[in-house]
This record gives structure tokens, C-alpha cells and sequence, in this order.
């Protein structure tokens, strides 16, 4: 599992702040199959879900517990630690990045 | 399930409470040599591991650091783990400015640090906690930690990682460890329910002898 960064994201802090707002997309992801298995889900809720979770849970007004650990295990842990390394990586990349020269005494007051 | 009373309690100033499926701690400082831990023997934690637990700060006087769980390669607070240069894996709070810090942290050889932090938690509430490392991702492997607020753990609130530095195997398990750098505020709170999820009699070799035909 790969990320493809849109082509303009390039540089660390560009796609750091892409893998921050894909990890808040998915936890929201995660929360709504929480929330899917806990009380039940609209039809119209579950079309907002990603292809990624609705190609593998055909719609049903409950999801069941085996599908939601499976959810846990095959969609979240794989799509989240991809975009998280992708992230540690990026990290590395600015700390060695001088794009910008911070001047420790001018910079913070 | 972990049995800490089992563990090693180092405790001088009667801080730490140890039962079966906890470890509390009351007033406890930075200013003390305190930890429990235990020898699960060289090299026990290689590879992959899912380390299942609970915390909770239930209170606290100031600004601190305190070490909920760790695996590491040494012996010692974790300031003197930090000092001596070895490497060490933790969970652990900093509760700085009112806020708790919740973070997944790295403590590497040449006293070098490595962490991620989740910020919205708050004094007096349980957090259930997985720490995984998966040595697949990345070039030493890639630890996350997984923060929910149930104890079914089907809440999720944050997930950290870190991209480790070492490809490292550790000895000793920790459910309470002091950051011990002089620090006199206090800390009231637990780790519980520690299960590493290894299968009960992990590591025994059973040899079957075939019977000769006669």
C-alpha cells in the first residue's frame, strides 16, 4: 500500500499536513463504523462512506461485530499505518529540510 | 493477563501500590528511584509484539513525566535509561501546563528522543491503550500505539507512531516507571490489565518420540 501525494504536494511540509488530514479523514471513517455497528447507519450515511469500506460491506442496517473487527484489522490498521509512515518519513525529510533558516532568539519571543 | 505481583517493585518511598492486575501509584515524584518491573529474559520481546493496557492520571500537582509502561533494555528510571544511552520503548504521560500529554515515545542510544503525543485526554479518565510494533514498516520497524476511551477498545480517540531507530530486542517489562530527574511534583494514578497476548507456555518445545515399529 502505497500513497499517491497529489501532484503538487512535494515538499515534507505540504505532505505532512496531507498525511495529518488523511489520518483525521479516517479516524472520522472509523468513528462512523463505530457508530455503524453500535446503533445502525442510514443507506444515505453509508453512501458517504468511502469506496474502500463500502467495495467490502455491501449495506446492512447494522454492521456485525466479525465485520467490524474486520474493518479494525483489514481497512483502519493498513490505511492508517501507511499514512503514518509516510508521515515519519516526511517528518525525517524536514527536520534535514532548510527551506527556512529559524533564528532561535529573533523567531520565538 | 500480566500478574504484577510478580514484577519487581522498586519502591524507597512506599509510592507504589501492586496488586494482580494493577499498579497505582499515590504522590508519586520525580525525585525518587521507583519502578516495577520484570526479566522476561534476554531478548523476549523480538520481533512483532500487541501490548494491551490501561492508564490513568487521576491527579496531579504540576508540571511531570511518568512512564505508564516500557519495554527497555535496562534496569533503571527512565531518566537513567535515557542517560546510560540504552534503548527503551514506553508509553508514558507529561502533564504540562494543566494539559495530559499522552506519548508513544522512543528513548535511543546517545540519549536521543523520539515520541508522538495525543493532547486531548484529561485528568481522571481511563485510557485503553495497544502498543504494536510492526518491524515490517520502515527501515527498523514502526511502533504505534492506539489510544481509545472503551474498554472493548471500539472507541478510537488517536493513533501515534514512531519510526524506530534500532532494530532492537528487549528484556524487561515495566508497569510503572519514575522519570527520576529531581522534579518534586506529585502524580496519582494506575496501568492495569496488562496482557501481551502471548500464547500461555509461548517458547516450550514439546518433542514427540516416534514408536518404533515392531
Amino acid at each position: 500500500m502505497v500513497i499517491n501525494f497529489p501532484a503538487e504536494c512535494t515538499k515534507p511540509g505540504d505532505r505532512i499536513a496531507w498525511c495529518e488530514r488523511a489520518e483525521e479523514k479516517l479516524l472520522k471513517v472509523k468513528s462512523t463504523v463505530e457508530g455503524w455497528y453500535k446503533a445502525g447507519l442510514t443507506q444515505a450515511q453509508y453512501d458517504q462512506l468511502p469506496n474502500r469500506v463500502k467495495n467490502r460491506y455491501s449495506y446492512v442496517a447494522q454492521l456485525s461485530k466479525a465485520d467490524t473487527k474486520d474493518f479494525w484489522e483489514n481497512v483502519y490498521k493498513p490505511v492508517v499505518k501507511t499514512i503514518l509512515k509516510a508521515r515519519n518519513e516526511e517528518w525525517a525529510k524536514a527536520k534535514v529540510d532548510t527551506t527556512y533558516n529559524p533564528d532561535l532568539d529573533g523567531d520565538i519571543s | 493477563m500480566a500478574d504484577f505481583t510478580t514484577f519487581t517493585e522498586v519502591d524507597p518511598s512506599n509510592h507504589y501500590t501492586v496488586t494482580a492486575p494493577k499498579v497505582a501509584f499515590a504522590g508519586i515524584t520525580e525525585n525518587e528511584e521507583a519502578y516495577v518491573y520484570k526479566d522476561k529474559g534476554i531478548n523476549h520481546f523480538d520481533g512483532d509484539f500487541s501490548h494491551l493496557f490501561d492508564v490513568e492520571i487521576t491527579s496531579v500537582s504540576g508540571n511531570l513525566a511518568y512512564i505508564f509502561y516500557a519495554v527497555s533494555e535496562a534496569v533503571d528510571d527512565a531518566y537513567g535509561v535515557y542517560l546510560s544511552n540504552d534503548h527503551q520503548l514506553d508509553f508514558e504521560l507529561s502533564h504540562f501546563a494543566g494539559t495530559p500529554y499522552l506519548n508513544l515515545t522512543e528513548q535511543f542510544d546517545a540519549s536521543t528522543q523520539y515520541f508522538d503525543q495525543w493532547g486531548g485526554g484529561s485528568d481522571g479518565t481511563t485510557y485503553y491503550i495497544t502498543v504494536e510494533r510492526d518491524e515490517a514498516i520502515g527501515t527498523y520497524g514502526t511502533l504505534f500505539a492506539y489510544i481509545h476511551s472503551d474498554a472493548e477498545r471500539t472507541t478510537l480517540l488517536d493513533t501515534l507512531s514512531i519510526a524506530l531507530h534500532a532494530k532492537d530486542d528487549f528484556r524487561y517489562l515495566y508497569g510503572g516507571q519514575v522519570w527520576k530527574d529531581g522534579g518534586v511534583q506529585t502524580a496519582t494514578g494506575f496501568t492495569q490489565n496488562l496482557d501481551l497476548q502471548e500464547a500461555v507456555g509461548g517458547g516450550e518445545v514439546v518433542y514427540f518420540r516416534r514408536r518404533r515399529r515392531s
